[in-house]
């Protein structure tokens, strides 16, 4: 009995051994940099690959897309020169990532390292996945670098890769604590982190202390990574979301204690092992038969972050607290009457005019839209970064599937998943309105992984793997439903609905924020503190925003799920989760127009399905690499989204007409009583200020 | 003397170690303004977070009544509780919300928001002009400046602009944390006379500043801290003269270097 | 005093010539000059938003310098001075600050940037300047005929880091006993003391302190002040306040500048300005 116990504990050394790795890593660049990098993991990832790739026959693949990336290196690789490889590449890599990405981030809002680490994930998967064969066309030989055969632990057997991985990670701790404590090098890095400008004044370059400590992180993920591929194995996207235990286990130890985040990331494998190993047993039956057995595995860690987050939390942030970063500006909506008839208009021509292909794409664009419309109130407006949107809609896609087959009629169906969805929303907001920030990007990021693996993989729930499929929507004898023979398929009717659904929202998103609701939103994401000294309910404020955004979507997931044929699982894996945040980031995550954007920009959506037709296929191939760049270029260079962008264009335009179109009277007129004539120059909607 | 509306008894405040306030007891009477002044550290704005309710007290006795406004006792209120009774404050910092216009600045502390109003707001499309906004507005000469956001305001406006957002609840009792910090000379004239017309506007001031002149010239009842303890209280005649105040926070020997400072607020 | 008035003949330790400088390209200060000679104290003075801190953050290069120029004992301070247009960010600005740190430029910001979670020993440690900065001084200074013969700046050189730090505690002696305390435990006046002496540590040539009295009781102020005095006296270095207690900055002063929107409008010595208060009211409170 204890030794079975033992066995699965000791079992789990290895991948607690590669989390505690990557925790310290984590540690260690939010020391040097302040910035959480959720692509650490992918990072590690893809030195893996290449590190393999070069152990098998001398090749190394540079992370690179539409140059040649694949350089070959030495005709006879050893362990020795694999090794140093993985060593200089890891170190290249981390300062890459440092001067390209995160050194232009380092005064900007948590949302932009957020999402400026996203798209590095993104590129980093996308990019092994090109380059790399992988899958069955794997041809590599991966050999391992760790002896594997069996030793004797504490009275149990365990092999010994694990165990010397233990070693490396508690050698990497001390070497990291000696670093910091004993060393010039390790005071400087400390003295930056507190005062960057203290530092520089003193004669310490901050660039070099982010660059020396990015390098040495990133190989010692590298070398985590490549030493766990035996026991774990290697796959472009599980292998980085071995990010989410390793934050749990760096925030545990506060994100700066390596010593505690080397425990607690030993502690969470050997937990995930050990609850595994309990819950696969035969004799473990009183688990009902519905919750899915890796799932309670996966979570447990996500629920351990939350704990420790959770607190951590304060309701209100101390006065140490400064918010001094431009957050992405938010303008109030203008012309609204006028740009609905113009975008209902012509999205209701495309529908009857459109063929099959493109009317589908419309309404993937226009559910996408809404999802994003979600994000665009929870974190453009109230500036709270939640990874969860999707996961809510999943929780409402499947609520209207089981009880619509359960006998409810249509609108009741849809009305009642909306609903779920919503109060799933306030729950998680109840825990999640106490802590901010990146910290609440990692609360609602653990949540998504608990729905994830914990009610949307339950087969009771989603029928697994398999999924459901909804019955045809039908209103007063009236068929919604989407699908039809041949070129009749995605019937404009069901792209009615959607439209009818997505202006609402939109209006409705458009009225909140104009008005009081919408400002106290605005407020509190500028100053909690400040804001609750004008009266306003900080916490409930976030929970009213996340009920309004979680409501829209569940909206959005309802609508997906009358969309496709069988909903399943897939559709709202956490991945899926990050790319809607990116996306709506790209777009301009505090506009309404900005969520429009991100709708077309979509996987399946408007944009791919022109961009394939123009480059036959390819630009598909490519399209999340480039947006992954695009992201990280976004986050660094227009923060405002492709929205603010054109939004600035156009009011330079202006601008340039008025100084060049117009007599100079007028131009200082305008100047003086700037605002007081409504309906003065009716032109470019952009640009111009509304008054009452 | 008119009827109290804010009695503080025995309040202490401890940080870690520190002890930040020390048994410390005033009144604020309707209609008043109270200065609170001292040396840098003595506990001023660590007393105006604690009436607000940013910081807890440090000792609670659940059957004492550390701080009751208008007669009730409000130790276990929210800060936005204690705003709602008729409390508004001001920060050392400002603490403007950037996002916003001026006049949306006023407008998010105008009005107190009810579970239904997130209902009526999503399907209202038009915005409601606010009288009251209106008005602080023009009383702060900031109608020209209303659809400025506070990035572009001088640091004057923005001092304004941080006593308007308070002032348009329509408070009973007004907190201000230094409101003359990095103020010039002819700004601080302006503010004073400001601060002089509130108690005709019904509000009563708990002024926190450590320019003397301004205090001193503004108050009608003055209480010194040192090191987290009411050293002395009076009017600012008593302040001015009191042998104690004058070491705590001149220094000995605060001659000619003090002088014109104190001069400059009896004379405007 | 006792400068030897020798060296006003040679390049003063700081000379800014109409120097424009701003944030986000528009010009606070506007073709201000400015010199601050050895063993000197020089105070800016001037109302709100007239530049005195934007002079400070220019001279130790943390704002981009927009047209102008500023020297150090007569060296050009302006690194790559071809590429500094749009150079407002990033790792151009912090090479500036780092070069200056580095040249003997010592800056004591209105937030005295210390570094809270460190011990106060450390945060003094962290102002030396690095063991090479320090030989090539003394390798630059042995090439350079120098008329400063009084043998305070030679036996300087020759300090060791340790000697350095008792040097600053001589200075502030509070701050000795609390050597391994937090500096974020500190009180403003001791976290202000840590500040200057921070800037100490390195041995400046150039040290400025901007507003010393922020946050602070007169009477701490009292006793900070001569410290800069003394300072600059024994050691030959130039000393730069920006300082709003106009009297507090004219008693310690050798020399005033008052600022009007950006520009110098008054200038002279500090006894001929404390003579002459209206001069310096009719700079605050303008026409």
């Amino acid at each position: 009995m204890i030794g079975e116990y033992s066995g699965f504990i000791l079992a789990g050394l290895g991948g607690g051994a590669v989390v505690a790795a990557l925790a310290l890593g984590l540690v260690l660049t939010n020391r040097a940099t302040g910035v959480i990098n959720f692509a650490f993991g992918a990072m590690g990832m893809y030195v893996a690959f290449a590190y393999f790739q070069f152990r098998d026959n001398g090749d190394l693949i540079l992370p690179l897309i539409f140059v040649p990336s694949r350089i070959h290196l030495l005709a006879t690789p050893t362990l020795f020169t694999a090794l140093l490889m993985a060593v200089l590449l890891s170190a290249v890599l981390g300062a890459a990532t440092y001067w390209l990405v995160f050194r232009p981030l380092r005064r900007a809002p948590a949302l932009a390292s957020v999402v400026a680490s996203l798209g590095l994930m993104l590129y980093l998967q996308e990019v092994v996945r090109l380059n790399f064969p992988t899958g069955s066309a794997a041809t590599v030989v991966r050999m391992g670098v760790l002896p594997e055969q069996p030793v004797r632990f504490l009275g149990t057997a365990v092999t010994a890769n694990r165990l010397l991985l233990v070693v490396f990670v508690v050698l990497a701790t001390v070497a990291l604590t000696a670093l910091f404590r004993y060393t010039k090098f390790g005071l400087q890095t400390r003295a930056a982190a507190g005062s960057q400008k203290g530092a520089m004044l003193v004669g310490i370059s901050p660039d070099r202390i982010g660059l020396i400590n990015s390098m040495i992180a990133t190989v010692i993920a590298g070398i985590a990574v490549i030493l766990i591929e035996p026991i774990s194995g290697l796959d472009p996207i599980t292998t980085s979301l071995l990010v989410l235990p390793a934050l749990a286990a760096a925030l545990l130890g506060g994100l700066s204690s390596f010593t505690i985040a080397t425990c607690a990331g030993l502690g969470i494998g050997m937990l995930q092992s050990l609850i595994l190993g309990y819950t696969v047993r035969p004799s473990t039956s009183w688990i009902p038969d519905w919750v899915p057995r890796t799932g309670l595995q996966q979570a447990v860690p996500v629920i351990l972050v939350l704990i420790a987050l959770v607190w951590r939390g304060d309701a209100l942030p101390d006065r140490a607290y400064l918010v001094d970063k431009r957050l992405p500006s938010s303008p109030t909506p203008r012309h609204v009457t006028l740009w609905t008839i113009l975008l209902v208009g012509a999205t209701s021509v495309a529908l009857l005019g459109f063929d099959a292909a493109h009317r589908q794409a419309l309404i993937v664009t226009m559910v996408s839209a809404l999802l994003a419309l979600s994000i665009v109130v929870i974190t453009g407006y109230v500036g709270q970064i939640s990874l969860a949107q999707l996961a809510f809609a999943g929780v409402a896609g499947f609520t209207v599937i089981n009880v619509a087959n359960d006998g409810l009629p249509f609108p009741v169906a849809a009305l009642v998943a909306t609903l779920v969805a919503t109060v799933v929303g306030v729950v998680v907001a109840l825990p999640a309105a106490r802590v901010r920030g990146m910290s609440l990007a990692i609360a609602t990021l653990a949540m998504a992984v608990a729905l994830e693996q914990l009610v949307l993989s339950s087969k009771g729930f989603s029928g697994g793997v398999a999924g459901r499929s909804a019955p045809r929507p039908v209103l007063f004898g009236v068929d919604f439903g989407i699908s039809a023979r041949g070129a009749d398929n995605f019937r404009p009717i069901f792209g009615f609905l959607v439209l009818g659904v997505l202006t609402v929202s939109c209006l409705m998103v458009a009225n909140l924020r104009r008005n009081r609701t919408g400002l106290r939103w605005l407020a509190v994401r500028s100053n909690e503190r400040a804001a609750a000294a004008a009266g306003i309910n900080v916490g409930r404020s976030k929970i009213g925003a996340f009920a309004v955004s979680s409501c829209i979507a569940g909206l959005a997931g309802v609508l997906l799920a009358y969309s496709t044929s069988t909903l399943s699982t897939n559709s709202f894996m956490v991945i899926g989760a990050l790319v809607a945040l990116a996306l709506t980031y790209l777009g301009g995550i505090a506009s309404i127009g900005g969520a429009l954007i991100a709708g077309l920009l979509a996987q399946a959506g408007l944009f791919t399905l022109l961009a394939n037709g123009g480059t036959d296929g390819k630009a598909g191939t490519y399209v999340f690499a480039i947006s992954g760049l695009g992201l990280i270029a976004m986050a660094i260079f227009a923060p405002d989204g492709i929205t603010g962008a054109v939004r600035q264009g156009a009011q330079h335009l202006q601008k340039s007409l008025k100084m060049g179109g117009q007599p100079p009277q007028q131009t200082a007129l305008a100047g003086a009583g700037a605002g007081s004539g409504p309906g003065a120059g009716a032109g470019p909607a952009e640009g111009k200020p509304d008054h009452e | 003397m008119s009827e109290v509306i804010l009695q503080v008894r025995d309040l202490s405040v401890r940080y870690g170690g520190v002890l930040a306030l020390s048994s410390v007891s005033f009144d604020v009477a309707d209609a008043q303004i109270v200065g609170l002044i001292g040396p840098n550290g003595a506990g001023k704005t660590t007393c105006i977070d604690a009436l607000s309710g940013f910081t807890a007290p440090s000792a609670r006795n659940p059957s004492f009544r550390y701080i009751s406004f208008l007669g009730r006792s409000i130790d276990r209120l929210s800060p936005q509780s204690r705003v709602r009774l008729g409390f508004a404050r001001t920060f050392q910092s400002l603490e403007l919300f950037d996002d916003l216009t001026v006049r949306d600045n006023l407008r998010v502390a105008a009005a107190t928001p009810t579970w239904i109003s997130t209902l009526t707001d999503a399907l209202w499309p038009k915005r409601k002009v606010d009288a009251a906004v209106e008005e602080v507005l023009e009383l702060l000469g900031l109608d020209s400046f209303a659809e400025d956001r506070p990035e572009h305001l001088s640091n004057g406006q923005r001092h304004l602009v941080a006593v308007g957002r308070a002032l348009v609840g329509r408070p009973k009792l007004l907190l201000l944390d230094e409101p003359a910090a990095g103020l010039n000379p002819s700004e601080t004239v302006e503010l004073s006379k400001l601060l002089r017309s509130l108690p005709d506007r019904g509000v009563s001031v708990l002024l926190v500043d450590h320019d003397m002149s301004l205090v001193l010239g503004v108050c009608d009842q003055v209480h010194v801290l040192d090191f987290g303890s009411i050293i002395a209280s009076g009017t600012p005649e008593q302040i001015r003269s009191d042998p104690l105040v004058i070491s705590a926070y001149l220094g000995h020997g605060s001659s000619g270097v003090d002088e014109p400072a104190l001069g400059a607020g009896s004379e405007s | 005093m006792s400068v030897p008035q020798a060296n006003q003949t040679e390049d003063p330790i700081l000379r800014c010539a109409g120097v424009v400088a701003g944030h986000d390209g528009l010009a606070v200060v506007n073709g201000l000059d400015l010199t601050v000679g050895a063993g000197e104290v020089v105070a800016l003075l001037g109302a709100n938003g007239v530049g005195k801190t934007t002079t400070l953050l220019t001279v130790s290069g943390l704002i981009p310098l927009l047209g102008g120029s500023v020297e150090l004992q007569g060296r050009d301070l302006e690194v790559s001075r071809g590429k500094r247009i749009g150079s407002s960010k990033g790792s151009a600005r912090s090479k500036q600050v780092l070069s200056r740190a580095r040249l003997g430029i010592a800056h004591v910001p209105e937030d005295r940037a210390l570094f809270f979670d460190l011990t106060v020993q450390e945060n003094l440690r962290l102002g030396l300047k690095r063991k090479k900065d320090r030989k090539h001084e003394s390798l630059a200074s042995n090439r350079v005929p120098s008329k400063v013969e009084d043998g305070t700046n030679q036996a300087e050189q020759q300090l060791s880091s340790s000697e350095i730090l008792d040097q600053v505690l001589g200075y502030f002696p509070a701050l000795t006993g609390l050597l391994d305390q937090p500096a974020g435990l500190l009180s403003g006046g001791q976290q202000q003391m840590l500040a200057i002496g921070r800037g100490l540590m390195s041995q400046p040539k150039l040290l400025m302190v901007d507003e010393l009295s922020l946050g602070l009781a007169p009477i701490l102020v009292e006793q900070l002040l001569p410290v800069l005095r003394t300072f600059a006296q024994t050691t030959g270095a130039g000393v730069l306040i920006v300082e709003q207690h106009v009297h507090l900055a004219l008693a310690v002063s050798d020399r005033a500048y008052l600022l009007r929107r950006g520009k110098a409008t008054l200038s002279g010595s500090s006894a001929e300005l404390s003579a002459d208060p209206d001069l310096v009211e009719a700079g605050y409170f303008g026409e």
